[in-house]
């Protein structure tokens, strides 16, 4: 999808959207979106993007649903507004419009930090991402946002079957618009439970998990698949593997950098492109099970702000994403100012939130990392592989529900997914519910091992003149022995920035 | 105002090195701590979960015991228990028992490859 706006004019030319006019407005949605009446009415939606334009006012008004399950790039210049949802889309807008993309230094520095490049923008400077919980507003020849976050009470009393009520509803509600489902099931407790709520009352369901060569299983053992086999045959559905190979981690990580709306460390969107490629024709994730009702960053946050409370809580947030904000230094010529930069980037979104600190970190990992991380990470993934991905623990339903509960039945230190597991205990293994943590993990080394030569280059990166030239020419590095997610996260971002260029749209 | 305790516990009696330890806030970040065996029993005794007890230098065999009866000895619902020996040299030692933690923290044999 997308659409051009000259501003001079407010012509429009556009690819993909539902167009919908009334007297004074023009309204353009995604499809599934046709029952909107105004971009306002984003605020109560999930799964779509609108734009309206009033001629008459020469106001234009635009932005993702609510908690931002499907992304909006936009650009603007002098005399055009460019919208899509796709980055290709971006490349060759750019270039027909000869406008020069400028890497934004500050994008990168969070990028290396979190693992992605936040809302809000992208690893260029003139391309901007849609926040979620935000409207834009184009007057005058310029664009304002408008926070249209609402805040949740807690309720007294408030029950965790409330919330499972809205579970199983949002699960009846798709499992009646589709015939079949495969599960994204890591064995873990989140997607354990959407395999429960869908392999009853009549539904079929398959679990598909992450399958792996016989090399990395000799060498590294099967993971997480004993408790994906455990679920299977707990729900009697077939369990099938999305396989992710040497030579098919090279292919995903093509489409991945190719089609992607940023570079992303974070190895689990190659699992997501995998599970994608295998999927038949509907997904159900237990993405939500982590930011809703765990909060993965919430223990080690607070044990380090209750020791150290003088530090300051953009700087524990960083460092609590395990990446390499600690690294900034070593990796940008202007590593400290870069530092400051994330530091305050992220005091400022802590500051948004209300509530004590469990609260605003609830609603950090809800808001900030599903709009910008988790929600593209299946959303491009679908997009690719004509599949169409839903995360019901996330829907809007359940995540205003999830944030009635009061805070310390959803967490208490060090335990999440207090609800979660209530409210499926005895509907799947004991075993599931009690394991212990540990997040999708990759066998990331054995696949950078036999990646070609070629796939391995820094050489754009070099000539950008933000990277230090000894960590780029650091043989440890250029090996993958300092460390192989940083590498990961250098060779991934030079190949998204050829992609950019068209130099790499094979 | 939450309750915290550490989660991922060192057991050693050198203070200094506890302290070495317990001032970086980067080890805090991992809800890790120094702590004697008796601040470990302590916690253990008011039924706090703990995910990680590294053993230093052969200190903290009791608590060993102590799980094992708890626990009756199955090792799915202990701590993970790790035992290392660490030289003098306190920033030495630190980055041993980093290292532990680290790969005791992860799961199965996929440590050591990465994480995501």
């Amino acid at each position: 999808m997308w659409l051009e706006i000259e501003l001079d004019s407010f012509n429009v030319q556009h690819h993909g959207f539902v167009e919908n006019k009334s007297s004074n407005n023009i309204l353009y949605v995604s499809p599934g979106f046709e029952h909107l009446q105004s971009a306002r009415d984003l605020i109560h939606n999930e799964r779509g993007i609108a734009i309206e334009i009033n001629i008459n006012k020469q106001k234009i008004t635009f932005g993702r649903d609510y908690l931002g399950q499907y992304p909006l790039l936009f650009m603007h210049t002098n005399n055009k507004l460019f919208l899509t949802d796709d980055i290709l889309h971006i490349d060759w807008w750019s270039i027909k419009n000869d406008i020069n993309l400028t890497l934004s230094e500050e994008a990168l520095a969070l990028y290396f930090s979190l693992g992605y490049i936040p809302q809000d923008m992208t690893a260029f400077n003139e391309v901007k991402s849609c926040k979620n919980v935000t409207l834009y507003h184009y007057l005058n020849n310029s664009i304002t946002e408008e926070n249209v976050f609402i805040p949740i009470e807690e309720i007294d009393n408030y029950h965790i079957n409330n919330i499972g009520e809205y579970i199983f509803a949002e699960a009846s509600k798709i499992a009646n618009n589709h015939q079949h489902f495969d599960i994204w099931c890591s064995g873990g407790i989140d997607s354990s439970a959407m395999a429960y709520c869908f392999s009853h009352n009549g539904r079929s369901a398959d679990i598909l998990t992450l399958g792996y060569d016989e090399d990395a299983l000799n060498k590294f053992g099967d993971g997480e698949i004993k408790y994906a086999k455990e679920i299977a045959r707990h729900c009697q559905s077939p369990l099938r593997y999305a396989q992710l190979s040497p030579s098919n981690f090279i292919h995903l990580h093509k489409q991945f950098t190719r089609g992607h709306n940023s570079p992303v460390i974070d190895t689990c969107v190659i699992a997501k492109y995998a599970l994608a490629q295998a999927t038949l024709n509907t997904a159900i994730t237990g993405e939500g099970g982590d930011p809703v009702f765990g909060g993965v960053k919430n223990t080690s946050v607070l044990f380090a702000h209750a020791r150290h409370p003088r530090l300051s809580l953009g700087w524990l947030y960083a460092s609590a994403h395990c990446r390499f904000f600690n690294r900034l230094n070593d990796i940008f010529i202007h590593g400290n100012e870069l530092a400051d930069y994330v530091i305050e980037y992220l005091n400022k979104k802590i500051e948004l939130y209300p509530g004590e600190l469990i609260r605003k970190l609830f609603y950090l990992n809800t808001i900030e990392k599903q709009g910008g991380m988790i929600f593209p990470q299946a959303y491009y993934p679908g997009k690719r592989y004509g599949v169409s991905i839903h995360h019901p623990l996330t829907n809007l339903s359940v995540y205003q529900s999830a944030f009635q509960l009061e805070d310390e039945k959803r967490y208490t230190y060090p335990n999440g997914k207090l609800v979660l597991s209530q409210l499926f205990q005895g509907k799947i293994p004991e075993s599931i519910i009690k394991r212990k943590k540990s997040g999708t993990i990759i066998p990331l080394k054995h696949f950078i091992e036999n990646m070609p030569a070629n796939s391995i280059d820094v050489t754009g990166l070099k000539l950008t003149g933000y990277f230090n030239k000894e960590i780029l020419e650091h043989t440890d590095f250029l090996t993958g022995n300092d460390s192989p997610l940083l590498f990961y996260g250098f060779i991934t971002l030079n190949k998204w920035l050829l992609n950019r260029e068209g130099r790499n749209h094979d | 105002m939450i309750e915290v305790y550490p989660c991922r516990i060192i057991i050693t009696s050198n203070k200094q090195l506890a302290d070495d330890y317990n001032k970086d806030p980067e080890n805090a970040l991992a809800a890790s701590r120094c702590i004697t065996v008796e601040e470990a029993f302590d916690l253990l005794e008011k039924n706090k979960e703990i995910e990680t007890i590294i053993l230093v230098n052969e200190e903290g065999e009791e608590l060993v015991s102590y799980l094992g009866e708890q626990f009756t000895w199955n090792k799915q619902n202990m701590p993970d228990i790790v035992r290392v020996d660490v030289p003098e040299d306190h920033k030495s030692a630190i980055k041993i028992i980093r290292d532990s933690l680290a790969k005791s923290s992860r799961l199965f044999l996929w440590a050591d490859v990465a994480a995501g």
